[in-house]
């Protein structure tokens, strides 16, 4: 079985081959110097990168990576270790990451090199220009004396859809996660893992974002347009396609029963995307008309708003008979509720981020407790939907990628 | 008037003779009396044009008319007659692993859809029924409850011509001795050729050795999208030339049609753009904005056609781009809009953090 290694960037190569040659690799420890220090220089180039300016992903993702945010990870995590236990790194870790969110195989490949694991990264066999720059970056750094260790330790791969190589893969991995929604997840679990060997999946997921209504109908004009930039960012970056972009809008509270304020919010929004050149793809813009058909034979909408051409409103009598499918690409449903905790009875575990407006601080952390489990992993002020955070999907994404040593003297 | 009266007043008026003006303004009546019809008839309809806009509203032209976006073929069932009186049921053939169009028809739409299909060929092909030579194999017409759109389109085109032969095997070689009995029996008279314009072109035009084939008596109808012929740089002119170089055959004639509305097949003129026949007609939209555009403008392509009785498939709102290039220019007698075809809709690049997503828009 041979596949091609992008970082460090060595062509086709023999898959035992590189197996052997990360069984050999140096172990590493959480929050080591060297890949804090890798991590930093990864933040600083991206940042002063030209083509980042033209990808606000690339930009966000830098700022993820910066040296001040691994630090103040690090001082977190060292806070909080109990003096009778050790953390050492998950071990190998395979990542499967989604095959169209160019920057995720990043993140997840940062979370666990934190951690000190080995690291094989699947990429995606189409090839696309951010992955590729982001691998020419992360090759180079790693090509520095400092970084022999990181370098041992990772392997950023293609290969074609092949069951063998990932079966392969998979028969290694002390960790496998698996982006890329239900179906990636369902495919790839096919392939055993090791008795001790564990998942970290992320399903396909909806997302919406809770108005409160009152807030909202008292915003002037500045304060509507700032909550219309942060509701643009969360609606139109990837495309609304992202698992924790809202596809659902709802009022909460009785002032939302008028129509006037709603139109008023969504006119401000998509001023902002107008401002910032957004133009869904003409396909994208299709196949909304589609969906708003499809919708209204399979669900409870009772009239559609068209805003300008970014993005069309779909009004729903009652959240019952909603279903959770959703194209993205500029269409959002809108309902109103008495209340931020009537909603509990709506949620369901497919639910994973909740951003807010307007609403108090024990309202949110009401209705997790109340929910209990049941569904939402986040709730996250409004244009923050799509900030990567170590808290996601309901995981601490850090403590997923370590282990946890009890001694005892 | 009743409705099936305003529809067939529309079939019998002349083809292409009625000026822009009245084409469209009788176009408006009849669609809206269908529109009243399938809002009586298909609940479906009657709540997408209760929610989506238009209701009980009188239009005031043919690009007032709510249209349907034809992906809604392929999700759901969409009925205007009591399922006992469905004689037929169409689909698409689509790309493998893509799910089809279904299509029901009653015996009143079956029997108009071949009606207005029938005066759209014979006006270029005579009434006479000529000897049909078929670029297909007969295997396409193997399922008879239930035809592809490839064989749907066969079936109907074999009702213009006689004694049909097809050129190609099973596996779509091109059955040489079948095809030169053809000729020695036909070929010195006007004969019919029928094809889909990718098959004409890779599976006859293509395998043709040195000795080419005699065509010179021959009319092709060919119909299907230019785009895997583009992939191979092929645009009309191109597949022109070497039909004529090849085969001697020039009365060639290009038309458009689905599934969702057979019969308006909008035929080739000496111009080379293709005309809706006088019961049908385009409006081309903004993608964007989804307003109509003026006359040399692309967009979207919305086909309306006073056929369907049995379905709401009277305004269609389709995934092809198109431009209206002429309006009654009157070449070869014809008058009203002539359209050119720019291809399909590109495709979105799918986005998102689930693999699967582009599958997500049909539930």
């Amino acid at each position: 079985m041979k596949v091609v290694c992008r970082v460090p960037a060595r062509g086709t190569v023999e898959l035992t081959e590189l197996l052997a040659g990360l069984a050999a690799a140096p172990g590493g420890h959480p929050f080591a110097d060297d890949v804090l220090e890798l991590c930093s220089q990864f933040s600083q180039r991206l940042m002063a990168d030209p083509v980042a300016r033209v990808h606000p992903e690339l930009m966000t993702l830098g700022y993820f990576m910066r040296k001040a945010e691994l630090v103040r990870a690090r001082r977190d995590h060292e806070a909080a270790v109990r003096h009778d236990v050790v953390q050492v790194p998950a071990g190998l870790v395979f990542h499967v990451p989604p095959g169209n969110v160019d920057t995720m195989f990043m993140y997840s490949w940062l979370l666990a090199v934190l951690a000190g694991n080995v690291n094989v990264v699947r990429l995606s066999s189409r090839s696309s220009p951010v992955v590729d720059h982001l691998c020419g970056i992360l090759d180079e750094l790693l090509a520095r004396p400092l970084h022999a260790d990181a370098r041992a330790r990772v392997a950023m791969i293609q290969y074609d859809h092949d069951d063998a190589t990932t079966a392969a893969l998979s028969a290694r991995a002390d960790l496998r996660v698996i982006w890329g929604g239900d179906a990636t997840v369902a495919a790839i679990r096919r392939a055993p893992l090791p008795a001790h060997g564990r998942d970290l999946t992320f399903a396909d997921r909806f997302s919406l974002v809770a108005l409160g209504a009152d807030a909202v109908v008292a915003l002037d004009d500045a304060g509507l347009r700032a909550l219309a930039e942060q509701l643009a960012n969360d609606l139109f970056w990837f495309d609304q396609a992202a698992c924790a972009s809202p596809r659902l809008a709802v009022w909460i509270g009785a002032a939302a029963a008028a129509g006037p304020v709603r139109d008023r919010l969504w006119r401000a929004v998509v001023e902002v995307a107008a401002g910032r050149g957004h133009r869904p793809e003409m396909a994208v813009r299709m196949a909304r008309e589609l969906f708003v058909h499809q919708a209204v034979l399979d669900g409870p909408v009772v009239a559609r708003s068209d805003f300008g051409t970014a993005l069309t409103v779909l009004r729903v009598d009652r959240l019952d008979g909603l279903a959770r499918v959703h194209p993205g690409g500029g269409v959002l449903f809108e309902a109103v509720a008495p209340s931020l905790a009537s909603l509990d009875r709506w949620i369901t575990r497919k639910d994973q981020t909740l951003t807010h407006f307007g609403l108090p601080r024990h309202e949110l952390v009401e209705l997790a407790q109340r929910l209990a489990g049941r569904g939402l992993d986040r709730l996250v002020p409004v244009g923050q939907a799509l900030q990567m955070a170590r808290y996601w999907d309901g995981y601490d994404l850090v403590d997923q990628f370590l282990r946890h040593v009890h001694v005892v003297a | 008037m009743t409705l099936d009266a305003t529809i067939d007043a529309l079939l019998d008026a002349p083809l292409y003779g009625l000026p822009q003006a009245e084409k469209a303004a009788r176009l408006t009546d009849a669609l809206a009396a269908l529109t009243r019809h399938h809002r009586a008839a298909c609940p479906a309809y009657r709540r997408l044009t209760d929610v989506l806009g238009s209701g009980e509203r009188v239009p005031a032209g043919v690009a007032d008319v709510p249209w349907l976006p034809v992906g809604l073929w392929k999700s759901h069932r969409l009925v205007s007659v009591a399922d006992d009186q469905i004689t037929t049921t169409l689909t698409s053939s689509g790309t493998t692993g893509q799910v089809p169009s279904r299509v029901y028809l009653d015996a009143a739409t079956a029997r108009r859809q071949a009606r207005a299909l029938a005066k759209v060929m014979t006006h270029v092909l005579g009434p006479r029924r000529l000897p049909m030579l078929v670029v297909d194999t007969d295997a396409v017409l193997a399922d008879r409850r239930a035809f592809s759109a490839r064989g749907a389109g066969v079936l109907g085109m074999m009702t213009f011509g006689a004694q049909p032969v097809f050129a190609l095997t099973p596996t779509l070689e091109l059955d040489r001795a079948a095809v030169d009995q053809f000729l020695a029996r036909h070929g010195h008279a006007p004969f019919l050729v029928f094809g889909f314009t990718y098959l004409v072109w890779a599976y006859l035009l293509e395998r043709l050795d040195q000795r080419g084939l005699d065509l010179r008596h021959g009319t092709l109808i060919h119909s299907g999208g230019w785009k895997a012929l583009a992939e191979r740089a092929v645009d009309d002119a191109t597949f022109r030339a070497r039909l004529a170089a090849a085969t001697g055959l020039t009365r060639s004639y290009n038309f458009y049609g689905m599934v969702e509305q057979i019969g308006a097949a909008f035929l080739e003129g000496d111009d080379g753009l293709l005309y809706p026949p006088v019961f049908a007609d385009v409006i081309i939209r903004d993608p964007f904005t989804l307003a109509p555009v003026p006359t040399g403008t692309p967009g979207v392509i919305e086909v309306v056609s006073v056929l369907p009785t049995s379905y709401p498939g009277h305004a269609i709102l389709t995934e092809d781009l198109g431009v209206v290039v002429t309006v009654d220019a009157g070449v070869g007698g014809r008058l009203g809009q002539a359209v050119r075809v720019l291809g399909r809709l590109p495709r979105a690049e799918v986005r998102g953090c689930s693999d699967t997503h582009a599958a997500g828009v049909a539930p």
